[in-house]
């Protein structure tokens, strides 16, 4: 069921050629289909690019780049219990390919930076927070692990609707969440002794700043 | 049979390696009892790999905390992935047969359905193909082009029909009483034509004597009685008037039978116990006051009146006295069992409070005691109110740049919410039917004569109420619920006071007035489509400017461009109700008397029409 289900998605041959009545009328099933999916699942789907691509912007042009997808793909879901994974795995596809397409373009490795100069209010806010060290670690891993990782444990998806959505098999999605959790855990604790190792240069620094500044009454507050 | 993926152990490369896939696959609860028994004895001897064990079950419980963070689409996303779909389908489809008020007045549409199933029975057009004509959406296109949808043109205004409905005020009789008027409206006028066009309909009066000093008077749906406020210059009552006999002790007279509207709200609400306090679900719940702090049974600041409600029609029970109304905004529950509305005492010597009163009960209760505080709207049966926070310096009150903090009252035990996490949110008018927006005053408060206290600096803002506050499991996803409620706090603002521009992004606030503001007054219609908003006029509060929008109920947003009734000159105090507002005008210079206006909203368009010349007060 779950090959069927993911062979499907991207070869849907929507409502191409010379429309006729009943073209017209699954038309409009998709769309009202489409707008229930829209109002049940935009925040969700939002908040999963959001979290794959760090970018407010970006985020919402693929939301939309994903419903518009589900609309012209409309027929290639099988059962409506199943539109939930469907939907992710459309948005899982979209995100890929904008990193790959951005990894070509830019010929840089992905670092997540927001396509403006400077980062919007939003994501600083988002910034703070979040644990900075989790988040570099969450960068540093491939997007695929990523995608795994955050489908599993922040949007709750599990077996058979994970593997659809990140289009794999459930083995093969097992697998990637193994590999996911253990590259997660030495991205952060590489993170976290380069922290240390900061703090620690600071605090050398801070020292050779107070002893060279013996006597100058502010040099304690320094610290 | 298998532990992790691989049949065979020694696939794995190290026994350490198969040793984090047991790991993994426990986590996700796909490891089988004999993976589960090889891994814990695996553990047993293998330091490190408990160690792993440890790190990744701490990297979970902080991947999971970023659900604390709900990042939320902007509000135009459907607007704009609504046009995409339409631009993807253009070239697919026949000409003529366009799909336009489907995908991009979702909102309006809704709504439509909703008039079309009463006027034509045509609710099921909604997901058919050919259904261009019964999808007209209210525009003033479609309002000032009556010939596309009657079929016929004509010269000159053409009434559209409407179903029938009554306008009800209060206004002087032939010797100068001020008595209940009611005219029957089956047709309006296009919205945009230049001529009026008038209802020749007689007015019927009833014979329902009103308080002569009059002020506001609020009507109920069943039209069983009215709440009257009398002027300020005069003793200063609020009275209930009996209109039928069905008027006497409402059916939820006994706490206890009060109905529990949010499906979040406990079950059983004991009125007795505060403990119980049916606060909004993402409420912290340590948060709700003592019950000594919150009086629950004082009332009228001279004291309660002993009357037994009659039931008779005209008969009259005051249930306020020496108090005056501040704001306009008074509103009855969701269930219609509790009126709540902002009082002082006449004599200034107290600010703001919150008053409820419960139908067939014999005295409106103060439910707040700080003199700051101020009514907002009904959540189904909370009452959702905000209160002027001193910043707090030494020194005298503070007359200007207080901080607004808003709260959730039940009226039943007085137990108080407050939502300090909300932002700067004065007097919030959340939407009926979702709650999961209100329209509020985002910005400083300053004092002014009464004592009361009115928007100094910000903005009047259609702002997102759900998302910290209300109803955490209306927007957020499946996960994200799951959690809110075991937190203390949550959203982005938990431990500091946001900035303004955080709130406003948070919030995804649109700006629908700004600046130093007298008054308003923001109310909904029923289906929680439509939004009235009302400004008073610097110079003088008891008129102002009203304006009416449709709200998309997919994402709370308004066009503000293109209002159904835009600024328009009306004096306090309007009715909204499912698919009309009715205001008065008031008198401009000597040359005109005043009028009653409706505006309805149908299926055919929107049209407006006079309904009575003279002044006359509104039955809200």
């Amino acid at each position: 069921m779950v090959g069927a289900l993911e062979n499907r998605i991207g070869i849907g041959r929507g409502f191409g050629g010379g429309a006729s009545m009943s073209d017209v009328w699954q038309q409009d099933v998709a769309a009202s289909f489409v707008e229930d999916l829209f109002a049940a699942h935009q925040n969700e789907i939002y908040a999963y690019l959001i979290r794959m691509l760090r970018d407010p912007e970006l985020a919402a042009d693929l939301t939309q780049d994903a419903f518009i997808k589900a609309y012209k793909n409309y027929n290639t879901l099988e059962k409506s219990e199943n539109a939930r994974a469907w939907l992710y795995q459309i948005a899982h596809r979209v995100a890929l390919d904008h990193i790959r397409r951005q990894k070509i373009v830019r010929f840089l490795p992905w670092t997540g930076e927001s396509r403006g100069a400077a980062p919007s209010t939003e994501r600083l806010v988002m910034d703070a927070h979040l644990s900075g060290d989790l988040q570099r670690a969450l960068e540093k891993i491939p997007e695929r692990q990523r995608a795994a990782l955050l489908l599993a444990e922040l949007h709750d998806l599990t077996g058979l609707e994970l593997a659809a959505a990140l289009g794999v098999s459930h083995v093969a999605a097992r697998a990637l969440l193994t590999r996911a959790r253990e590259s997660l855990r030495q991205a952060l604790a590489a993170e976290r002794a380069a922290d240390a190792e900061a703090e620690s240069a600071a605090d050398a620094a801070a020292e050779a700043l107070r002893t060279a500044g013996r006597g100058d009454p502010r040099s304690g507050a320094a610290r | 049979m298998s532990f992790g993926r691989r049949t065979r152990p020694d696939d794995w490369p190290t026994v350490h390696d198969r040793a984090r896939a047991a790991l993994s696959d426990q986590m996700d609860g796909e490891l089988d009892a004999d993976g589960a028994g090889w891994l814990e004895t695996h553990l047993a001897g293998c330091s490190d790999c408990r160690r792993i064990a440890d790190e990744y079950a701490a990297q979970r419980f902080e991947l999971r905390a970023l659900r604390d963070h709900q990042p939320l689409p902007p509000r135009d996303l459907w607007a704009r992935t609504a046009t995409a779909i339409e631009a993807e389908s253009a070239g697919r489809r026949r000409p003529g047969r366009s799909n336009r008020q489907l995908l991009l007045a979702p909102s309006a549409f809704i709504a439509t359905a909703l008039v079309v199933a009463v006027a034509s029975g045509l609710l099921n057009s909604s997901r058919l193909p050919d259904g261009g004509g019964s999808r007209g959406s209210f525009t003033v296109a479609d309002a000032s082009t009556p010939g596309a949808s009657n079929g016929h043109f004509a010269v000159g205004p053409t009434p559209i029909p409407v179903p029938q409905r009554e306008v009800e005020v209060v206004a002087p009789d032939a010797v100068g009483n001020l008595v209940v008027k009611v005219k029957q409206v089956d047709q309006v006028c296009p919205r945009e034509s230049s001529e009026p066009c008038d209802t020749t309909a007689p007015a019927e009066e009833r014979s329902v004597a009103i308080d002569q000093h009059a002020q506001a008077v609020f009507g109920d749906t069943r039209q069983e009685r009215l709440i009257v406020v009398s002027a300020p210059s005069t003793s200063g009552t609020v009275q209930v008037v009996a209109l039928s006999s069905d008027a006497g002790p409402a059916p939820s007279v006994e706490p206890s039978t009060t109905p529990s509207v949010t499906p979040s709200t406990p079950p059983s609400v004991a009125p007795a116990s505060p403990s119980s306090s049916p606060v909004v679900a993402s409420a912290p719940p340590s948060i709700p006051v003592p019950p000594t702090a919150t009086p629950t049974v004082s009332a009228s600041p001279t004291g309660s009146i002993d009357v037994t409600p009659s039931n008779e029609p005209g008969a009259t029970v005051e249930i306020a006295h020496g108090v005056t109304l501040v704001g306009q905004t008074a509103a009855y529950s969701a269930s219609g069992a509790w009126f709540a509305f902002t009082a002082r005492p006449i004599d200034g010597s107290a600010g703001p409070d919150i008053y409820v009163w419960q139908v067939g009960t014999a005295a409106a209760r103060k439910v707040t005691e700080d003199g700051r505080s101020m009514f907002g709207s009904w959540v189904g049966e909370q009452v959702v109110g905000s209160r002027a926070l001193d910043p707090g310096q030494a020194g005298p009150p503070a007359t200007s740049g207080l901080t607004p903090e808003a709260f959730v009252l039940d009226p039943v035990t007085g137990s108080r919410s407050d939502l300090a996490d909300a932002g700067r949110i004065w007097r919030p008018a959340v939407a009926p039917t979702n709650g999961r927006w209100a329209v509020y005053w985002a910005g400083s408060i300053r004092t002014v004569e009464g004592p009361s206290f009115a928007p100094e600096a910000g903005r009047l803002v259609l702002g997102d109420w759900s998302t910290d506050v209300a109803t955490p499991s209306a927007s957020a996803s499946p996960s994200a619920s799951a959690s809110a409620s075991t937190r203390p706090s949550h959203g982005p603002s938990a431990s500091s006071s946001p900035s303004d521009g955080d709130q406003a992004l948070r919030r995804h606030e649109m700006t629908i007035g700004a600046g130093r503001l007298e008054d308003f007054d923001a109310r909904w219609d029923p289906t929680g489509t439509h939004l009235a908003v009302w400004i008073a006029d610097p110079q003088n509060a008891a008129i102002g400017r009203l304006s009416l929008y449709t709200v998309s109920s997919f994402d709370g947003t308004i066009d503000l461009k293109a209002p159904l009734l835009d600024a328009r000159i009306a004096s306090a105090g309007f009715s909204i109700s499912e698919g009309q507002l009715i205001w008065a005008q008031p008198s401009d210079s000597a040359s005109a008397t005043g009028s009653v206006q409706l505006l309805a909203w149908t299926n055919d368009g929107v049209g407006t029409v006079q309904t009575f010349d003279g002044n006359a007060i509104v039955i809200r």
